[in-house]
């Protein structure tokens, strides 16, 4: 260190550095894009599913994708993700449909209520090349490329590297909250003020009408749907109910929004105030299921008949014979 | 300004170039200024504070240099340790005694209305006050000869490396070295950036990572099982290890750089086998405050077992209210008393004990170790918790251990990342331990550039950059 030229030394070790680190970026950039983990899968394409579902926790863990697979025997890709903002929520469903095959249905719980668009910074994970993501990251995260140009490692810094390894040969599409249920003493506990500033984001919102309007231009189906709450979280919100007003004037316009809010009030189905457990969302799962059943009905049958416009008849291909 | 923000990154590229192109006065003036451009960036108001506190006790200085009469002398310094305890007494502890004496006088039927004051605690007071005090009470005691150069003594207490969390470096340490010029040396900036570095690994890949799991379970310890409990007080241990000993090694690092030497601040302190040793190895320049400007003036040792457990105690009790204004910090203190009392009591030969197991050398060592280490963690709930009750809800619910339950623990992907990054830290620390493979270490110039890569490669691959302050800023 102290025999040879400082300066030399110095160069070494940064380029020892950089070279150590865009390989680990390399090797670990291979293991994260053949992950089974939703956002691996989402990003690497090749999907083929009936219903999309995205939101926040509060979409991870009510709609159970494989129940509902089964009970509307169709494919459902759950893509909700702790967090997820309008914004995200517009760049994941459009990145959804550069990479894979567009579904009938997307499923969007729209109770979000983050103060910014936190998961951009777990986003750019997935954010390494073009696209929805891409742009998303960069608008509300602009020194994310400067440093991702310095380090490549940094892009692996959250929590969705880990998640993408812990699921490296599984899916996660059974990601559920098995919590103990929600308990009087826990309820006693919660500060009063805990949740006096839920309010949903101006901008968060404009995402998603923006994101309904375009489903709707593709001929995909948006339904919009409100989990449910723990009965203590509405007394806890000051103007919950012109809350959730305000959410069905502004989204529900075009479609009217499902209200699970109040479908049901027993400690037993929540695991916190916000988020039901796994009893809770069988719950819902199975409502959702009664509700999306015509929907999906009405879907095959337009699919059906209009196939049966654009395939020629018999006659017809016989008189161009 | 913090050393983890990019604000401080653009300071120390302007500082550092100045600093060494200039020599003498102009370069400790330099020095000064920018001390006080980084201390004001939280609050402009905070720097007549240190003014204040600059000019008082170097006028206490000077005038303790003129005189011989004994009296004088005692007063000067009765003023100067007055006046630095009334500063600390003012901002950080009044609403304190006020809200307690309001309750006291509640408890016994009477109704005090006690004002208490908005007050805006400035950054690093405990820490400035108490290196301005071991300033006049060494000149007092002629231990040190009083500082002529009103430069160099601004310059001694607001030198920013040290200025906001410590360590707490002695005049007589300090001040020579302010007198001379300070060049560049490689050998001190390489020795300097394996210490940043190293400190930035502390703080932000553990401490920082170990932060939302126990954030969480101290803000409702009621939610959280057993398990969940007793994981979020041993990452604590690890995080404010991190944290403090991190910002204590950026510290050194960042003067090293400019040529100064400070003393270490922590050294391992994990693997002490007795309360003593690891208040030898803990926050190093305050314990050694403690025990040099308070503890032996009560009388230290010398006067008989019972005056020795007062004074152990009544040093903890006040090591511990220096910490903060909160009778969590009382407790905290009073426990590493009766720790050390306890220790005391105990006879040389029952210490001993574990080494006289008939188990394997390492075996014993490792229990008195785990020993220590599980008591100074229980005196981590008290100092982590925002109230006396919820210390105890947390201990509590520890000790009933009703649940285990892995499926229950919050933020999974959390803990395993903390608990990884703590198996790490425990791994460097064990070898840095061992002199076998510290001295093979110190000597390779390849496994310290190697030891350096790694802890560069994991700050951006797991570090935390949501720019969390220093737990030691609030003291």
């Amino acid at each position: 260190m102290r025999r040879s030229s400082p300066f030399l030394y110095l160069a070494l070790l940064a380029l020892l550095f950089v070279a150590g680190d865009r390989l680990g970026a390399l090797a670990l950039g291979h293991v994260v894009d053949a992950s089974e983990f939703r956002f691996s899968r989402l990003h690497r394409g090749g999907l083929d599913n009936d219903i999309l579902v995205v939101g926040n926790s509060r979409a991870v863990h009510s709609v159970f994708a494989p129940q509902l697979s089964r009970m509307l025997d169709c494919r459902v890709f759950n893509a909700a993700y702790n967090g997820m903002s309008g914004e995200v929520v517009e760049a994941i469903v459009k990145d959804y449909l550069e990479h894979n095959k567009p579904p009938k249905i997307v499923l969007i719980e729209v109770s979000d209520a983050v103060d910014s668009p936190v998961l951009v910074n777990e986003l750019r994970l997935f954010a390494r090349d073009a696209g929805p993501v891409h742009d998303l990251v960069r608008r509300f995260d602009p020194w994310n490329d400067v440093w991702a140009t310095i380090s490549h490692l940094y892009e692996f810094n959250n929590e969705m590297t880990l998640r993408a390894l812990y699921q490296l040969h599984r899916s996660d599409q059974d990601w559920i909250m098995y919590d103990r249920p929600m308990t009087p003493e826990v309820l006693a506990h919660i500060p009063l003020n805990e949740f006096k500033n839920y309010h949903s984001r101006p901008e968060s919102v404009a995402a998603l009408r923006r994101l309904v309007s375009e489903l709707n231009a593709r001929g995909i189906k948006p339904v919009l749907y409100i989990a449910p709450f723990h009965p203590y979280f509405r007394k806890l919100v000051p103007r919950y109910t012109e809350w959730e007003s305000a959410l069905q004037h502004d989204l529900g316009a075009d479609e009217p929004i499902f209200d699970m809010s109040q479908m049901f009030c027993a400690n037993e189905n929540f695991t916190d105030l916000l988020h039901v457990n796994i009893h809770g969302s069988r719950l819902v799962t199975a409502a959702m299921a009664e509700r999306l059943r015509p929907i999906m009905a009405k879907i095959v049958a337009n699919t059906a008949s209009a196939a049966a416009l654009s395939v020629p008849s018999h006659a017809d291909t016989a008189d161009l014979h | 300004m913090v050393f983890t923000s990019l604000t401080f990154l653009v300071f120390a590229a302007l500082f550092f170039p100045a600093f060494f192109l200039t020599r003498g006065r102009l370069q400790s003036l330099i020095t000064l200024v920018a001390s006080y451009v980084f201390y004001g960036w939280w609050d402009w108001r905070f720097m007549a504070l240190l003014a204040v506190s600059t000019v008082g006790d170097y006028t206490i200085g000077r005038l303790l240099a003129r005189t011989e009469a004994t009296g004088t002398r005692r007063l000067m310094l009765t003023l100067s340790i007055a006046a630095n305890l009334s500063y600390l007494g003012f901002f950080k502890h009044f609403n304190f005694f006020a809200s307690s004496m309001a309750a006291l006088l509640h408890g016994i039927g009477l109704e005090a209305d006690w004002a208490t004051l908005h007050i805006v605690l400035p950054v690093g007071i405990s820490f400035y006050t108490f290196q301005s005090m071991s300033y006049t009470i060494d000149v007092y005691y002629r231990r040190l000869a009083p500082e002529r150069d009103f430069l160099v003594f601004a310059t001694f207490i607001a030198l920013f490396p040290q200025l906001v969390a410590g360590p707490i470096v002695r005049a007589r340490w300090l001040l020579p070295q302010l007198h001379r010029t300070r060049r560049f040396r490689w050998t001190n900036l390489f020795v300097g950036l394996e210490m940043i570095i190293t400190g930035f690994f502390l703080k932000l890949v553990v401490a920082d990572n170990i932060s939302p799991f126990v954030t969480l379970n101290f803000q409702l310890p009621e939610a959280y099982n057993s398990l969940s409990l007793l994981l979020a007080v041993i990452l604590f241990a690890f995080q404010i290890y991190g944290d403090f000993a991190g910002y204590s090694l950026i510290a050194i690092g960042l003067a090293r750089i400019m040529g100064y030497k400070f003393p270490a601040n922590f050294r391992r302190p994990y693997f002490s086998r007795s309360f003593s040793e690891f208040w030898t190895r803990w926050h190093i320049s305050l314990s050694s405050w403690l025990r040099d400007y308070l503890y032996i003036p009560l009388g230290g040792n010398r006067h008989g077992k019972a005056r020795t457990h007062r004074n152990l105690l009544t040093t903890m009790l006040l090591g511990g209210l220096w910490h903060g204004a909160n009778w969590t910090f009382i407790g905290w203190g009073a426990l590493h008393g009766c720790y050390l009392v306890g220790q005391r009591l105990l006879s040389d030969s029952a210490r001993r004990a574990p080494m006289r197991l008939p188990v394997p050398r390492a075996a014993a060592y490792l229990l008195q170790v785990l020993a220590v280490f599980t008591l100074v963690s229980v005196a981590w709930v008290f100092f982590r918790a925002s109230s006396f009750s919820e210390a105890m809800i947390v201990l509590r619910r520890i000790l009933l251990l009703d649940d285990w339950h892995t499926s229950d623990l919050p933020l999974k992907f959390h803990l395993v990342k903390a608990l990884a990054l703590v198996m790490l830290l425990v791994a460097i620390e064990v070898g840095a331990e061992c002199s076998t493979i510290r001295n093979i270490y110190f000597r390779s110039r390849a496994a310290r550039t190697g030891g350096m890569l790694a802890l560069l490669w994991l700050i951006p691959l797991a570090g935390s950059f949501a720019g969390a302050q220093f737990i030691y800023f609030q003291f």
